[in-house]
């Protein structure tokens, strides 16, 4: 449809016939007008597209926490909020972690790991009712966690609703069959229903789990003693107290067990070791109810934003991680696993010597703790001083014989450095000995070719591939390693 | 519209299937009890003696005994109160049975208007003049009254000796240790409290009361007093062995646990493990909890114990024993296995099944449908007023639990099914159970901290023969307190004990209880009295309440 255009005024001019195009001037306006303005078009758009790419060109990240980043934290709202210092009070911490978890679900609004926090939170607050239907949520997200099904299963049971508790439990073995203490869980309940042929089934598949687990022998005890087969019982409660000398239950089963064989002696001497042993428990517990519940809350916020902290990104949002780390330890000064997190975060991003004087704290802290020693190892690899790493990891692993991280990290040490080879095999043959994971499997093939103990390799890659069938690396390891054979 | 017409027939037939379904789910109720409280026009309520400085004795309050004070027949009653700082003193009340759950507050008159903090307490002749006595333990001084024989009672506390200092009281028993014919006096202490402005502490931010195993609050020692036989005890506690333990006693019992014909004392201990006093014979004792297996649950843990019971619920000629707990825990349930053993089978038989989101109390063992089962009552009630601020769990008044003994070892949770008195909800403490209205069958009372008593009137239709007893002494102690009672009808064997002093820090059960089933006559009776050889009462009449005198059966037994 063509417009219909306005006539043409008609211009009059002396002695010149009627005129009937505009002014020459005007046509040329507007053509500059319009170049103009597409070159502003092209320049927005152009920023715009700029803007979005930027944000695309760090390491990988999750989609929802990538658009989250073009804006403003929710939980930097929450940060900006506190004062410096710490809450006089215990509801003002509870609003404090309140908050906080709400804005973790909003800053990771498809994630089951802030549902799960905040769950915990309401949890705290009485609300057992909201922390389920949360939990549920997280599921739903997430079906393989199966350690909110421990968490929903227990709720139930604390409302003495033990069939739906193990009902829930059951799941939580559905989305992972190996997750451990779950089957122990249920075995516990279906005893206190009698249900002990049952419950001996599940505690036999959970052995072979966790072959270390005293308490799985504890409960076999249990099972024995209600059947009255008080021999086998007997024995239980013994390879209960092998493996784990200060299982004060076990010598109370013993001595109720010894006083149905019509030994009293032996159960007098058992129940003297219960008593010891559930004194020196008592006596080190934390649940002894103090007049003053502030520090504890304040400890479980600080808690709270340590696990906060895990869910951003240190390289990409390193302001909001420092300040949970520091808010946390605002909160509980002497929390060395905060400290531990924040020497972590050094570690991660290159700050080697403050990650070094972090990780000497936390050895203070926690002098239990063999990992912060390891760490101390690692630095000084990577600060170039060999000599003290290796005495830094002999040194932890002298002192943590039981730590087969310790183990392994000398190992490492030594086949990176390609020194005290056969002291690298040995050391991750004590390291699966403790900890029988592929991954330790797999690095003693390393330590045992090496060694041209291709035997020895060839055995420990099986090993690895059996734990982890999908492991391609493994898989070409082993075949290498028979090829070399 | 006429009875004939169609729709009126519907209606008609609708309304009697109606009547039909209500008088079928009376049938189906085996037990069912009646709220009869207003009737009864006692206007006692207690009072928790809010100090503000929530002390923790503001909790456990309180018990109650039920005795026959004026030997009239009828069981009376008398409730414990706290003493409030504020206002006019609280006093504990005694309540005249007049019959027809009728009762008058004769407390003036009687002189038992105590104004002490009352926890416990318990009632015997103490010193044998046929009419039974009051002890009080209270937090502070404790109070001994002597039934005057009069409808009064006089305070003898300091002549007596028993004043046990300034303490929190517990539970309280009388009990022949040494059979010599008077009944001694066991008085538990809970917890050792020091001298603070305030035991406030918080649960989730709110202000709440601290538990017994705070680092403020110490385990102290329980006291034993030896009757002098002249109106006097001696405090014979580290002489007995029962001092050179330290618990935090709550409700306490006494039976021959062992079977050995003297009286054992069972003390249970707020988280911390419970006592168990065998008694040699002669009034020295060994704790034996451990050994017994009855100072912890079935994992060697400690339960927030707070009332003890015993009763055969089994029927095989021993007292087995429940002790009722905290929140999150199920209270006990033992089994005894003969020579001072128990097994714990709370789990097996079902006992307190429903609980774990309650506070129990004050319990009993009997037989409620006299089916010749003991059936089992839990009173429950928080002990933190304001629970549900910070625990969505739980309430502070709670429903009371009622399980029915199915005679094949299971106790089945038969509460909301029995009768609209057990719908009640308060936060029940101790209760006491009793033939209030003398029709044959056991009724309830009981204490609710803070509020109104309850009366629950047994209700139950018809289901057994049953026998009542009161035994009374002459050579040995008056009320028959530690005698075994055994009933023979048939196939059917029960015993029970006299206890002095039982439940939730209570007393109740001068008189003995059986229920008979099908049984119309009893065969034998045997009681054994303590310190007294036993003796056989034959061929009895179902029914009735039998006074059993020592000394005048057909045969004796020594």
């Amino acid at each position: 449809m063509t417009k219909h255009r306005k006539p043409m005024k008609r211009v009059k001019k002396r002695g010149k016939p009627h005129a009937l195009s505009p002014p020459p001037a005007t046509a040329s306006k507007r053509r500059q007008w319009w170049a103009i303005g597409i070159v502003l078009v092209v320049l927005v758009v152009g920023v715009v597209v700029i803007w979005q790419a930027g944000d695309k060109a760090g390491p990988t990240a999750s989609s929802s926490q990538s658009a989250a980043s073009t804006t403003q934290r929710n939980v930097t709202a929450i940060l900006d909020l506190r004062i410096q210092g710490t809450p006089q009070s215990v509801p003002e911490i509870q609003e404090e972690e309140l908050a906080l978890a709400e804005a973790l679900t909003r800053d990771f609004p498809q994630r089951d790991a802030p549902l799960a926090l905040l769950a915990r939170v309401h949890q705290y607050r009485g609300d057992i009712t909201q922390a389920e239907a949360l939990w549920k949520q997280a599921v739903a997200l997430n079906p393989n966690r199966s350690d909110l099904y421990e968490s929903i299963g227990q709720a139930a049971q604390r409302k003495d609703l033990p069939d739906e508790a193990i009902a829930w439990w059951q799941k939580g073995l559905e989305a992972n069959p190996r997750a451990p203490g779950l089957r122990w869980q249920i075995a516990k309940t279906l005893i206190g229903q009698g249900q002990l042929d049952t419950a001996l089934e599940l505690l036999e598949i959970e052995r072979t789990i966790t072959p270390t687990a005293a308490r799985n022998y504890y409960l076999l005890g249990q099972v024995y003693q209600k059947q009255r087969a008080y021999e086998k019982a007997q024995a239980a409660y013994e390879k209960t107290i092998e493996i784990q000398p200060d299982y004060y239950n076990a010598y109370y089963g013993l001595g109720v067990v010894y006083t149905r064989l019509k030994q009293p002696e032996q159960a007098r001497t058992a129940m003297g070791h219960f008593r010891r042993l559930k004194a020196s428990a008592d006596s080190s517990e934390d649940q002894r109810i103090m007049i003053d519940e502030i520090p504890h809350a304040r400890s479980r916020a600080a808690k709270l934003y340590a696990k906060a902290y895990s869910l951003y990104d240190p390289k990409q949002e390193e302001q909001v991680c420092q300040r949970l780390l520091k808010r946390a330890l605002e909160l509980d000064p002497n929390d060395a696993h905060i400290w531990e997190k924040l020497a972590g975060h050094h570690f991660l991003k290159g700050h080697h010597q403050k990650a070094l004087e972090l990780f000497r704290k936390v050895t203070a802290l926690d002098p239990s703790n063999p990992l912060p020693h390891i760490n101390i190892g690692k630095l000084y690899a990577l600060m170039n001083q060999p000599g003290r790493a290796k005495s830094t990891l002999q040194q932890t692993v002298a002192r943590f014989p039981e730590s087969d991280l310790a183990h392994t990290e000398l190992a490492r040490f030594y086949l990176r450095a390609q020194t005290d080879l056969p002291e690298a095999r040995t050391l991750m043959q004590k390291a699966t000995a403790l900890n029988p994971t592929a991954d330790n499997y797999f690095l003693l093939t390393w330590a045992c070719d090496v060694n041209s103990d291709l035997d020895g390799a060839l055995d420990a890659i099986q090993k690895a591939i059996a734990l982890a069938p999908r492991n391609g690396k493994y898989r070409s390891t082993y075949e290498r390693i028979r090829s070399k054979r | 519209m006429n009875a004939f017409d169609p729709s009126a027939k519907t209606t008609w037939l609708l309304a009697g299937l109606v009547w039909c379904s209500c008088l079928a789910a009376r049938a189906i109720e085996p037990i069912r009890f009646l709220d009869v409280t207003d009737q009864t026009k006692i206007a006692f309520k207690h009072d928790i003696g809010f100090s503000g400085k929530y002390h923790i004795a503001e909790t456990v309050c309180a018990g109650l005994a039920s005795f026959d004070y004026d030997n009239d027949g009828d069981i009376d009653l008398y409730f414990l109160n706290s003493a409030s700082p504020k206002g006019a003193p609280q006093r504990n009340a005694l309540y005249r049975n007049d019959g027809n759950w009728r009762f008058t507050d004769v407390t003036s008159a009687a002189g038992v208007g105590d104004t002490g903090f009352g926890l416990g307490v318990a009632a015997a002749d103490y010193d044998n003049d046929s009419d039974q006595d009051l002890y009080l333990n209270n937090h502070g001084p404790n109070v001994l009254y002597r039934n005057n024989g009069d409808g009064t009672f006089t305070d003898v506390t300091t002549a007596a000796g028993v004043g046990n200092g300034d303490q929190v009281g517990a539970g309280t028993n009388f009990l022949d240790i040494e059979g010599d014919g008077d009944v001694d006096l066991y008085v538990s202490n809970y917890v050792l409290c020091p001298d603070l402005k305030t035991f406030q502490t918080t649960r989730a931010g709110h202000p709440a009361y601290l538990g017994p195993a705070a680092a403020i609050y110490k385990n102290t020692r329980d006291t034993l007093y030896r009757n002098n036989g002249d109106g006097t005890f001696t405090d014979i506690t580290d002489p007995s062995g029962v001092g050179a333990h330290q618990g935090a006693g709550m409700g306490t019992i006494c039976g021959d646990i062992d079977d050995d014909q003297d009286t054992d004392i069972i003390i249970a201990n707020d988280m911390t493990g419970n006592f168990l006093f065998l008694n040699d014979g002669q009034g020295r004792f060994e704790e034996s909890g451990l050994i017994a297996a009855i100072a912890y649950d079935q994992h060697g843990e400690e339960q927030g114990s707070m009332g003890t019971e015993l009763g055969d619920y089994d029927s095989d000629g021993k007292l087995d024993l429940y002790v009722t707990a905290y929140q999150d825990q199920w209270g006990p349930f033992y089994r005894n296995l003969g020579d001072g053993f128990f097994e714990d089978v709370t789990m097996e038989t079902g006992a307190g099944a429903g609980t774990v989101a309650s506070v129990t109390w004050g319990s009993g063992l009997v037989d409620f449908d006299q089916d010749g089962y003991r059936d089992l009552f839990v009173a429950c009630g928080h002990l933190q007023p304001n629970v549900e601020s910070y625990d969505d769990r739980t309430t502070y008044n709670q429903f009371n639990k009622l399980y029915r003994n199915d005679g094949k070892g299971k106790l089945v949770d038969v509460s909301q099914q029995s009768g609209p008195g057990m719908l009640v909800k308060r936060s029940s403490r101790g209760a006491a159970f009793e033939d209030f209205d003398n029709d044959g069958d056991v009724d309830i009372a009981i204490l609710n901290s803070g509020q109104e008593p309850t009366l629950l009137k047994n209700d139950s239709p018809q289901q057994g023969h049953w026998l009542q007893i009161r035994l009374r002494g002459t050579k040995t102690n008056r009320d028959g307190v530690g005698a075994r009672v055994k009933v023979v009808a048939g196939d059917l064997t029960l015993i029970d004990e006299v206890h002095s002093g039982r439940g939730y820090q209570s007393h109740h059960g001068s008189r003995l209880y059986f229920g008979l089933g099908d049984h119309e006559r009893i065969d034998r009776i045997e009681v054994r009295w303590i310190g007294g050889g036993t003796e056989v009462f034959k061929d009895i009449r179902a029914d009735q309440l039998v006074p059993l005198v020592e000394g005048q059966s057909e045969t004796s037994v020594q």
